[in-house]
């Protein structure tokens, strides 16, 4: 019996701790996207070099594409929304590498990315509200909305988790069905073109997390 | 679809620690560097905004202090118009006031050393009219009296030169007419002495012709070939006007 590809690859075991591709995969993206900024900025000058300065663009674009959305200092939520999209985008373009797999592929990966973007919400909305206020949300515009409400958080986390796997697992498969079907050169153009959906999904579940921040903090009705 | 949870947490996981990290090495040092850079700028746009003051300040100290020399200078100008004018009216007044005195000086010069011309052409005039006096006086005018006044003339004729007398008998000898003019008409013993005279000094055969003319006033004029003596109050005075206007003109 053929094993289900959408089933997580062990790669090895750390003790107890099953090591899959997607993880292994995720610690050298991670590697990189230390690594780089960690030498970058070790010795960071005011008269930045076109390394530095690429980085300081791509931080600032971050940050007033999320005050934009916010609509206050993005730098206090930097840490999740920009490592967000900067780690879905390395991830999706794993997938453009040879003999590697996108770990948002797996459902594993956009799962935890969903989890910490609800745990984020109501930690940035307690931080920011309070917990009694925060929570008065559930009950507007009447307390009789808060099973919904509540189902609405859910259901919410779970299509920002379905929305970027389905979209990068049924790229890897429509590429595999091709390369299986028509040989090499074919999936070439949707590999470019799985380029930009995994720019596109980051862009997207950046945003999504964004706004679902912004409406933990009370900035944006959803 | 099965889930390794121990993938979903390891992700999970990773995400948070990877979050951290570029947290450390990514957003802090951007921030660092965003903050310093803005920092620079507005340190460089305050310290170019108190240039600009200082450079305000300075120019309109600058201002004040050309405005201030413009006005020290026009004083300036002004006081040295005015003592130029003051030195100016002080040069012109002493120099007036010296042209003033040298002309009076001058004048005063001019004035004494005519008075001194005058008298001494006074003191000349009286001593020629004085010396006219005197010669009118003695024997040197034309004597009134016809045999002296004879004689006086005759003597003249003598006292011609050697060659002048000389060149007078060979033209009476040619032409023996001599001619006497008197002031007044003699008479026979009026006339003997002049033809005695002649006769005497230039032969017997001479013709002595006597005629008068009131313009001579008195004495003689002797008439003879080629030469004139003449001796007669008319050319005495007419000799002293001479001496008295050239005398006049000499103290002018």
């Amino acid at each position: 019996m053929n094993p289900s590809p959408l089933a997580p690859e062990i790669l090895f075991h750390l003790g107890p701790v099953p090591v899959s591709r997607a993880v292994l995969t995720t610690w050298c993206l991670m590697a990189v996207l230390v690594v780089v900024p960690w030498a970058v900025f070790r010795r960071p000058r005011v008269v930045a070099g076109p390394v530095q300065g690429a980085l300081e663009v791509l931080a600032e674009t971050i940050a007033a594409q999320v005050r934009e959305i916010l609509g206050r200092d993005p730098w206090p939520f930097m840490p999740i929304l920009a490592t967000l999209f900067l780690f879905i985008v390395t991830a999706n373009l794993t997938a453009a590498l040879p003999g590697a797999t996108a770990p948002t592929g797996h459902v594993e990966t956009p799962a935890a990315l969903a989890l910490v973007v609800f745990f984020s919400v109501h930690w940035f909305g307690i931080r920011d509200r309070g917990l009694r206020a925060y929570l008065s949300r559930y009950l507007e515009p009447t307390p009789l909305l808060l099973p919904l409400n509540v189902l609405g958080e859910i259901t919410r986390t779970f299509s920002l988790m379905i929305r970027l796997f389905g979209n990068m697992m049924s790229h890897e498969f429509v590429v595999a069905i091709l390369l299986y079907l028509a040989g090499f050169f074919l999936p070439v153009p949707f590999m470019a073109l799985g380029i930009l959906i995994g720019i596109v999904q980051a862009y997207i579940f950046t945003v999504l997390a964004a706004v679902y921040i912004g409406a933990g903090l009370g900035a944006i009705e959803t | 679809m099965q889930i390794d949870w121990w993938t979903l947490g390891l992700q999970a996981l990773n995400f948070l620690v990877l979050a951290w990290l570029l947290t450390r090495f990514f957003y802090r040092p951007v921030r660092r560097v965003l903050a310093e850079r803005q920092a620079r700028a507005e340190a460089a746009l305050r310290e170019a905004e108190a240039r600009e003051a200082a450079a305000e300040a300075e120019r309109q100290r600058l201002e004040q202090a050309r405005a201030d020399f413009e006005a020290e200078k026009a004083e300036a100008w002004r006081a040295f118009q005015e003592r130029l004018e003051a030195e100016r009216q002080s040069t012109l007044a002493a120099a007036e006031e010296k042209a003033h005195r040298i002309i009076e000086k001058a004048r005063k010069d001019a004035e004494a050393e005519r008075r001194r011309i005058v008298g001494r052409a006074r003191a000349d005039i009286a001593r020629l009219a004085v010396t006219l006096a005197r010669r009118i006086l003695s024997a040197e005018a034309p004597p009134e009296d016809p045999a002296r006044l004879a004689e006086a003339t005759l003597a003249a004729l003598d006292a011609l030169p050697e060659a002048d007398r000389h060149a007078v008998s060979t033209a009476l000898s040619r032409n023996g007419v001599v001619e006497v003019t008197t002031a007044r008409p003699l008479d026979d013993a009026a006339r003997d002495p002049w033809i005695r005279g002649l006769r005497g000094r230039f032969g017997p055969g001479i013709e002595v012709r006597f005629s008068h003319d009131p313009d001579i006033l008195g004495g003689a004029i002797l008439r003879l070939p080629d030469a004139e003596v003449r001796n007669t109050w008319s050319d005495f005075l007419a000799e002293a006007e001479d001496r008295l206007l050239s005398e006049a003109e000499h103290a002018e």
